[in-house]
């Protein structure tokens, strides 16, 4: 899995190949899908807020945000992606019943290999960060 | 059920233990009303002063440990000038530092 991620640009350059030329080889394709983490095998509660983009770019980027609603860290996150006028979406884990929270943080361990804290951000499905870090979070989305 | 605390009791209570600590408490503004609303958000679900930006598992027991002034706020004090949630710094923290995150102590 750490080789996966480590050499994500790779497999992305060798499916764009493939694409590009033609000759793709579904097997390969679906090995690798199966390999890298992403959000998708998270079942997330339905509690998600979605806060639409302020700012007429193009955005490339999909991005969740995994919060604690009293957390002074995240409340910080969300005025930074606000500021950058992002869209995103975000999930204020102490406000689902404890036993879903547990089931959810178990299963965001087990998928990106971390013990979260909070902020958890995750871009793309795929790429995260483990608290509040701007000047990471700004290459990973951009 | 507990009495519900207000905004003035929570500034009133880490007041409180900042001066008896030693510490003193964070002068941002916003950062310092964040961190009141959250204890104050916290006591009034759940009955004790659960760590703002620590996740709660709803019982004093398992969470006695991040109860504010949490068992880690000293060290980290002493270690960075603030707690992890930068509610409490050293007396002599320079305030024009940049607040990072700090590392997570709890195990
Ligand atoms: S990190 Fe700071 S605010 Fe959080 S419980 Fe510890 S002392 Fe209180």
């Amino acid at each position: 899995m750490d080789y996966i991620i480590n050499h994500f640009d790779f497999f992305v350059d060798l499916i764009d190949f493939q694409i590009t030329s033609n000759c793709v080889d579904f097997s390969l394709f679906k090995t690798i899908c199966g390999l890298i983490v992403s959000l998708d095998q998270i079942k997330i509660p339905e509690n998600i807020v979605n806060v639409e983009a302020t700012h007429d770019k193009q955005q490339y980027s999909e991005i969740f945000l995994f919060t604690i609603s009293t957390c002074m860290w995240c409340k910080k996150a969300k005025r930074w992606l606000n500021r950058q006028g992002f869209q995103y979406s975000y999930l204020d884990i102490d406000l689902i019943p404890v036993e879903d929270k547990n089931k959810l943080k178990a299963e965001i361990q087990e998928v990106f290999g971390v013990k979260p804290r909070f902020p958890f951000l995750v871009v793309n499905k795929i790429q995260w960060d483990s608290g509040y870090n701007p000047d990471i979070w700004e290459e990973m989305i951009n | 059920m507990n009495k519900q605390k207000s905004y003035e009791d929570v500034k009133e209570y880490v007041t409180r233990i900042s001066i008896r600590n030693g510490w003193k408490l964070n002068s941002d503004k916003e950062q310092l009303d964040d961190l009141i609303t959250g204890l104050q958000a916290n006591f009034n679900r759940l009955g004790y002063y659960n760590c703002p930006c620590r996740d709660s598992q709803e019982d004093h027991q398992l969470d006695r440990d991040i109860i504010c002034p949490c068992r880690y706020a000293e060290q980290d004090i002493k270690d960075y000038g603030y707690c992890y949630c930068t509610l409490y710094q050293q007396l002599d923290f320079d305030i024009s530092r940049p607040l990072r995150m700090i590392p997570e102590r709890r195990p």
